[in-house]
């Protein structure tokens, strides 16, 4: 796990949402007043995607089974 | 130890399980991916004006929550907490059933507008479609899931099906954060 002890990733788990959510509430104001927004969006979502495969799905495990 | 041995050993195995769930996640992204490159081949940037957007980041949101009650699931059961791990088993559940919900509600506003014999239409009711089996097949692998922890068959040592089940809806949630843009977002 990311956290060595189970508050700590209770709190990381938190942590992680919230930039979650800020990241897709920016995502609206962006679509709908910034010309051309595509890049910007995909921007976004590689980031969501990155937080959510590195602390939710915990993609450094495959790299250290150890954990 | 002999390579049969060697083979099914629980730090191994282990190791083997998630590599295969990974590939798994991985074949599946062609399936998305080809299907979000349709909406830009087909449709380019076209954004049409009937969509409801707060069901949209409503649903969204609902969605990332249950991926924090997913993760909170298999925190706890790594620490050896299973009534926790039950106790967030159980809302990601309900969240995924509160989002199809929500998809319910899409779906019926979208009959009026572009139904699916329209070009968006199509686009729509195939994306929110496919992805909506993945989330009800992952509400019913927590189900099971959460019968079997009520049960007490998971320990701290013991909890592949939790994480595994887990893994699996952290995916369909990271296929929606492509989805959602694609459909409600991106405009010229």
């Amino acid at each position: 796990m990311a956290a060595p002890t189970k508050s700590g990733g209770l709190r990381l788990g938190w942590r992680v949402l919230i930039a979650l959510l800020l990241l897709t509430a920016l995502e609206v104001p962006i679509a709908f007043r910034v010309p051309r927004p595509l890049p910007y969006l995909l921007l976004i979502n590689l980031i969501d995607a990155w937080l959510i495969l590195q602390y939710f799905m915990h993609l450094s495990q495959l790299w250290r089974p150890e954990e | 130890m002999d390579a049969v041995t060697a083979l099914h050993a629980p730090a191994r195995r282990l190791r083997t399980r998630r590599a295969g769930l990974w590939l798994f996640f991985i074949s599946e992204g062609f399936l998305f991916l080809a299907l979000i490159s349709s909406r830009y081949y087909l449709l380019g940037l076209f954004r049409p004006a009937e969509l409801n957007q707060g069901l949209g980041v409503g649903i969204t949101g609902v969605l990332l929550l249950s991926s924090l009650t997913a993760y909170r699931a298999e925190i706890s059961i790594a620490w050896g907490d299973l009534p926790r791990c039950a106790r967030n088993l159980l809302a990601t559940i309900l969240l995924g059933a509160l989002f199809l919900v929500g998809v319910g509600l899409e779906w019926a506003e979208a009959f009026a507008y572009f139904p699916p014999g329209d070009r968006f239409g199509t686009i729509f009711f195939t994306l929110t479609g496919m992805h909506g089996l993945h989330v009800l097949s992952g509400v019913v692998l927590l189900v099971g899931v959460y019968l079997h922890g009520r049960r007490g068959r998971y320990d701290a040592k013991d909890y592949w099906p939790v994480e595994g089940a887990v893994k699996y809806w952290h995916y369909v949630d990271v296929v929606w954060v492509f989805i959602y843009p694609t459909l409600y977002l991106v405009t010229p």
